[in-house]
């Protein structure tokens, strides 16, 4: 893991940045996550963002989740969401914004009797503010996802520190809203996690 | 066809993927009456954490508390199964988030049980929150501890203890007053239990028809969340010693396991 993890630093040190404009860099994030609501639980996720597609102001990313390990590897759990975000500037400002849609795919591998968890993929909304200043930027962007029997709400504010012009650390915060329609079920879940980027 | 219609499109028909229900529990879901009062002469209705059935789980005709037949219940100081020393016997989708559930059960210490270190006689045990991704064994173990609830036999007395930690060993609290133990003689459990994730939960456990949580100035009922999160919890009886390893062998008889909605449904 930890070759791995240098091998990604050093490619992204080496390839040559062809702007200093973060958005027209590829971007590719791993992140760590631990603490789940009142207990101790591992995720991890790898991210992956392009740079705005040719001379547009899109952007298209992808995230796996892997449950139940800190090694990204899971025999029983994943998440693949893969997004299409239209940013508002194709520079990096102060204050600017994205909206996009995609899928939030759950894999479910467990082979318990007492589960009932169930491998699907719901549709995701996603509007988000992103700003930068210096050595610090940030992203707060609101997930809605809609199921056959209700809906949920996600909130995922993420704080970066440049390392330098292509690495940066992380921390992120995720609270979920789950609410089942019929009875008014509802449910808040957290999780907080560390990470690093790569521009390239 | 321009931009604009493209993406109009894509989101029309990711409305109409959704395919799945939210990753939630709901509440109140219904539970299974049970009854396994080992009358069939089998133990086929439980699931097992049994190192061998043929020795540990056995079929005998004394002493029983009802009918013809009871559960030998023995666990052996090598008996290892599933990251702990047990003989259990488990009934799982019975302990769900915001139902009210009674359960009952008949155990005898048999007069030669030997030890005085705890030794778990019943426990509901917290289950993955699958619905979110989680299952048993995640990689490194960070969540590992002792059940919500168990009625443990320890120092010759039973004891209801509760855990508050799920991320830790070693925080258990007594809820009850030990209750003295005499071997070679049959005890009725009846546990009254609402299963929640805060501190509308409440637990009442009855030995031998008498109350054994404290009076809280209304009734027996001892408030105290007792789920870790809203997968439930399932049950289990038998001989669980942790990784305490005993140097003996010790025998527990059970009898008249059962699940329902009322205390009298349940009470041997």
């Amino acid at each position: 893991m930890r070759k791995v993890l240098f091998l990604c630093f050093l490619i992204g040190n080496f390839i040559h940045a062809q702007e200093e404009n973060a958005l027209k860099k590829n971007t590719i994030s791993v992140d760590f996550g631990s603490l789940r609501n009142r207990y101790i639980y591992p995720k991890t996720d790898i991210n992956f963002t392009t740079a705005l597609i040719k001379s547009s102001a899109f952007r298209f990313s992808a995230r796996l989740r892997s449950y139940g390990t800190l090694y990204f590897f899971s025999k029983t759990a994943y998440d693949i969401t893969p997004l299409l975000e239209y940013y508002s500037s194709k520079t990096e400002k102060p204050l600017y914004f994205s909206a996009g849609i995609g899928l939030d795919t759950r894999i479910r591998l467990v082979n318990d009797s007492r589960s009932t968890a169930t491998s699907s993929a719901e549709p995701l909304v996603n509007i988000a503010i992103h700003g930068n200043y210096k050595k610090v930027s940030y992203s707060v962007p609101l997930w809605t996802r809609w199921y056959t029997n209700g809906m949920s709400y996600a909130i995922l504010p993420q704080l970066n520190w440049k390392l330098n012009e292509k690495n940066a650390v992380f921390v992120r915060y995720e609270m979920n809203y789950l609410r089942i329609s019929k009875n008014v079920s509802r449910e808040w879940s957290q999780d907080v996690f560390l990470g690093f980027t790569l521009n390239f | 066809m321009n931009t604009f219609l493209r993406v109009l499109y894509t989101i029309s028909t990711l409305f109409f993927v959704a395919c799945g229900k939210v990753p939630t529990t709901e509440p109140n879901q219904p539970f299974n009456p049970f009854i396994g009062d080992f009358e069939n002469g089998t133990i086929s209705d439980f699931h097992y954490l049994v190192a061998d059935t043929t020795f540990n789980t056995q079929i005998v005709t004394y002493p029983v508390r009802k009918g013809k037949y009871a559960l030998k219940n023995t666990l052996k100081t090598e008996d290892y199964v599933n990251n702990g020393y047990r003989t259990e016997l488990a009934i799982y989708d019975c302990a769900n988030y915001k139902s009210e559930v009674f359960y009952g059960f008949s155990f005898w210490v048999d007069t030669n049980y030997q030890d005085t270190s705890y030794n778990l006689i019943c426990q509901w045990q917290d289950l993955p929150y699958y619905l979110q991704g989680e299952d048993w064994s995640p990689s490194p173990t960070l969540h590992g501890s002792p059940p919500p609830i168990s009625l443990t036999y320890v120092n010759n007395n039973v004891e209801l203890k509760m855990n508050d930690n799920p991320s830790a060993s070693n925080q258990t609290f007594n809820v009850s007053t030990p209750l003295k133990i005499h071997k070679g003689k049959w005890y009725d459990m009846v546990a009254h239990i609402y299963w929640n994730e805060d501190n509308s939960a409440y637990q009442e456990i009855w030995i031998n028809g008498e109350p054994i949580t404290p009076f809280n100035g209304v009734d027996f009922k001892y408030y105290h969340r007792n789920l870790f999160n809203r997968a439930g919890n399932y049950f289990k009886f038998g001989q669980y010693r942790g990784k305490n390893k005993s140097e003996h062998t010790n025998i527990i008889y059970f009898d008249e396991v059962k699940i329902g909605s009322t205390y009298n449904e349940v009470a041997p």
